[in-house]
């Protein structure tokens, strides 16, 4: 708004230059002077003026300069004071019309402390968003949507869908697929260089932990299927021992995946040894005791698989587990054994 | 095969190599993008072997690339009746290094005409106006014409398109990644204008995919009616689309609050949608369509290609040339397992290397080669060389690098593609015609080459295996069922001689496009 100030001062100068002495005397000097000033006032109000405008109509700013120059110079403190008015009321008017959103008070929501409730949608439900007669739009939408999911359940899903009939499925299955293991790869890679460079003790059990880690979880994410499932299995042990010779204090979670290894690997015994060892050692038995029951499931020793069960009923399970855990103790309140075998969450 | 590459910060100069040869005029123009001479590959010595297989005929090529470091040397040698090489980089020096702030003009005519070309596209492709729009805007894009590349990227009028176009479509929050993307998008069309302007004249014009090859045959044609032949191996639109739907340079801006994971990104549906275009456009401006095989050639359907223009002309080989090497063979089946092809993502030659370790725990004696020029994706060859390592293959599995094909077959077991994308793959029926069976993953038209063609075709038996793609298990066990039974392997063989003799001989891709040509020929005559 400054502009309008020096417009009102340029008009005031004006009035003063032609109101005071130097426009009565009769003198060439005095003439110039006053038309000098007058110049100079009117110079100072069509810059002004043009400042004042608003941005949607500044054109050609030279010649509507110019314009107002000389509107201003020709008529005398008239003219100066037209510009200042036409201006202030055109500029009133463009503000008049610029529409304002009214603020609204609204009430607070009510802070909700429950968990919401939502219905799940497993598997199941992505793999039937999936199938050949889907239309393809739904489909490619579902399979994007696997970006969002675990890769533990995803990959199954994507592995699936590598023999799909349609290339674009297929290939962007690849794609996720091969992205995934390109990650496990390129760790494991890693650790190989850094296992050839002089390392502490500490260093290269870790070095040699996270690779066992790293090919199991190249299984544990369905990366590998059989001979090469087996080959990852039998690198995840060589690193895993190696490891294990390195520390004889050993920790409980190291413990817990050589027991995991050694179950994939089918060597029952030593499976349940390394978990058991695990457990006293620290590992939660929510998740010692499903391997333990599974190794005794194969086993065929139901007995045992009852009490792992009986003693996890009395633990925080995870959900899916809980629901296995309902079905061997009798807590899921089914009567007939027929309705067990359909477990709503898998 | 693709040109297609967005990176744009390193500039170097735009000239063509010098010694190439010039004419001002040929019989037929070839458009080729990322392909022969500097590219080696299935499409690449298609186009050689057509060149050859013509030698009454005066050819020409443009080859259009994405920058000149993108590519070496020649991969081939120039055939005599190659008459005229001209070399383009669409994504070189881009911006140019003299460009000073100057205030632009722009026709408003011809920026409303931009305006609702665009309008057009996004409402309905096909529309015949569209063709006609572009080709028409096209022709004022000259250095000085009304809608030179200056007016386009620099000028008040364009950017206040942009800005409107911003508002109108985007659904990505971000405005500087949408004022890029056009411009990147829209820049390549000013390169094609100037080489279609300097093009030597010919008698037809024949591109070798849809994209931006197909849109230089668009204005060629435009510029002098010509018979414009189109010669698909893969589909381009697809190709692009799978690309682009796992590209990582794509940007999503959408905050946690506004992303949908089963809704692709804005800037991902943009470039689907400009390259679903540029096909469209060259469908429709095409005379002849020419598809591989019949999936091929449905896919060409869907995506707009006018069905009575479209037919099918699958690959050939030179049979006598690879039979003679059958001779050469000794009496047992060498447990050499051969990939033939470049060592890059699409050939997933890493499935193989897997599959070769579970070959190798059964037969340990059996070897892999893959021979193959590994400089095109140096990075993934790396990856590729870690892997054999990794699964402790190093004996085993040997890269040979670019190979004669007549050298090394005489000494295969069996030929391997682990490809997760083919058309109709020469190598599987150089393979055949050389003696030696496939095992090859379900794609494209591998399984018509293995099994046959229902009726006479199929009656001459599988020629080799055919398995899912990325399933290193299925691809060793089926691999290791031909070089561990003797019987089987000789039945194999002996169909996939019967099978190329009959169906893939190279005299009958020769014929099919003579017919094309003469017909092209005729018309202007």
């Amino acid at each position: 708004m400054n502009s309008v100030y020096w417009g009102w001062g340029a008009v005031l100068a004006d009035l003063a230059i032609f109101m005071g002495p130097l426009s009565l005397s009769t003198e060439t000097t005095a003439f110039v002077q006053v038309w000098t000033l007058h110049a100079g006032s009117c110079a100072i109000l069509a810059t002004s003026s043009l400042l004042f405008m608003p941005s949607e109509n500044r054109r050609a700013l030279h010649w509507t300069w110019l314009l107002l120059f000389c509107f201003a110079l020709i008529a005398p403190v008239l003219g100066a004071l037209s510009i200042l008015l036409i201006s202030r009321t055109t500029l009133r008017n463009a503000l008049d019309n610029q529409t304002h959103a009214k603020p609204q008070s609204v009430n607070l929501p009510e802070f909700e402390v429950r968990t919401q409730q939502t219905e799940r949608t497993g598997q199941g439900a992505i793999r039937s968003r999936l199938t050949r007669d889907v239309p393809a739009k739904v489909r490619m939408q579902s399979l994007l949507t696997l970006q969002a999911v675990p890769s533990r359940v995803a990959n199954p899903i994507l592995e699936d869908l590598l023999g799909d009939d349609t290339d674009d499925v297929r290939l962007i299955a690849f794609g996720m697929l091969d992205a995934e293991e390109k990650k496990l790869s390129v760790h494991i890679h890693q650790e190989q260089k850094n296992l050839e460079k002089p390392l502490s003790n500490r260093a290269r059990y870790d070095c040699l932990r996270h690779l066992a880690e790293l090919h199991w979880e190249l299984i544990y994410a369905g990366l590998a299927h059989g001979g090469l499932k087996t080959h990852n299995l039998s690198q995840a042990r060589k690193y895993l021992e190696a490891a294990l010779a390195m520390d004889e204090q050993h920790e409980c979670g190291i413990l817990f995946l050589k027991g995991r290894i050694l179950l994939a690997q089918g060597v029952t015994e030593q499976a349940r040894d390394a978990l058991v060892e695990a457990m006293q050692l620290g590992q939660s038995p929510a998740s010692i005791l499903p391997y333990l029951a599974e190794l005794a499931f194969e086993q065929r020793e139901f007995a045992r698989v009852h009490g792992y069960m009986q003693t996890l009923a009395e633990l925080h399970v995870a959900s899916r587990t809980l629901a296995i855990v309902d079905l061997w103790t009798g807590r899921d309140s089914v009567l007939h054994f027929r309705d067990r075998r359909i477990l709503q969450h898998i | 095969m693709t040109a297609f590459c967005i990176s744009v910060t390193d500039a170097s100069s735009n000239t063509s190599k010098p010694a190439l040869p010039r004419a001002d005029n040929v019989d037929v123009l070839l458009l080729l993008e990322g392909t022969f001479p500097y590219v080696a590959g299935g499409v690449s010595s298609w186009v050689n072997q057509i060149i050859r297989g013509f030698p009454d005929l005066r050819f020409g090529a443009i080859f259009i690339g994405s920058r000149p470091q993108d590519y070496g040397d020649m991969r081939y040698e120039l055939p005599d009746n190659l008459v005229h090489l001209e070399v383009t980089y669409l994504y070189d020096n881009l911006g140019g290094s003299d460009i000073r702030p100057s205030k632009v003009p722009a026709d408003k005519g011809v920026m409303d005409e931009v305006r609702e070309m665009h309008d057009l596209l996004h409402a309905n492709i096909a529309d015949p106006q569209c063709g006609r729009m572009f080709a028409s805007l096209m022709d004022q894009a000259c250095p000085h014409g009304k809608l030179s590349r200056e007016t386009f990227l620099h000028s008040e009028a364009a950017w206040k398109q942009v800005k409107d176009g911003y508002r109108r479509y985007s659904t990505d929050p971000s405005f500087v990644d949408y004022f890029w993307t056009i411009r990147i998008m829209h820049s390549p069309f000013w390169r094609l204008r100037e080489v279609a302007e300097r093009c030597p004249k010919a008698r037809i014009y024949h591109s070798i995919s849809t994209g931006y090859a197909g849109i230089l045959g668009v204005l060629l044609k435009h510029r002098n009616p010509r018979p414009f032949i189109l010669s698909e191996h893969g589909i381009y639109v697809k190709e692009r689309k799978i690309d682009l739907y796992q590209a990582q340079w794509i940007k999503d801006n959408r905050t946690v609050f506004e992303h949908d994971p089963s809704q692709v990104s804005y800037y991902r549906q943009l470039w689907i949608r400009f390259f679903e275009h540029l096909g469209y456009l060259t469908y429709q401006a095409s005379d002849h369509i020419v598809a591989l095989y019949e999936a091929n050639r449905q896919r060409q359907l869907a995506d707009g290609a006018p069905p009575e223009r479209t037919s099918n002309v699958p690959n050939g080989v030179d049979v006598e040339r690879f039979g003679a090497l059958r001779s050469l063979r000794g009496d047992t089946v060498p447990p050499v397992l051969c990939l033939i092809g470049r060592v890059v993502p699409i050939k997933d030659i890493k499935t193989f290397v897997r599959a070769m370790r579970i070959v190798v725990d059964r037969m340990p004696h059996a070897q892999a080669w893959i021979a193959g020029p590994e400089d095109e994706d140096p990075a993934y060859a790396a990856e590729c060389h870690d892997l054999v390592e990794r699964l402790e293959l190093k004996d085993s599995v040997k890269f040979l690098g670019f190979q004669k094909l007549t050298d090394i077959l005489p000494q295969v077991g069996v030929v391997v593609l682990s490809s997760i994308s083919e058309a109709l793959p020469l190598v599987i029926l150089e393979g055949y015609a050389a003696g030696v069976p496939t095992v090859s993953t379900d794609v494209g038209s591998c399984r018509q080459l293995v099994y046959g063609l229902p009726g006479e075709d199929e009656a001459l038996g599988a020629s080799g295996r055919i398995v899912r793609i990325a399933d290193p298990q299925a691809l060793a066990d089926a691999s290791l069922e031909l070089l561990s039974d003797p019987e089987l392997w000789a039945q194999t063989s002996q169909a996939g001689i019967a099978r190329v003799e009959k169906y893939y001989a190279q005299h009958m891709l020769f014929d099919r496009y003579r017919a094309l040509y003469d017909q092209g020929f005729a018309w202007q005559a």
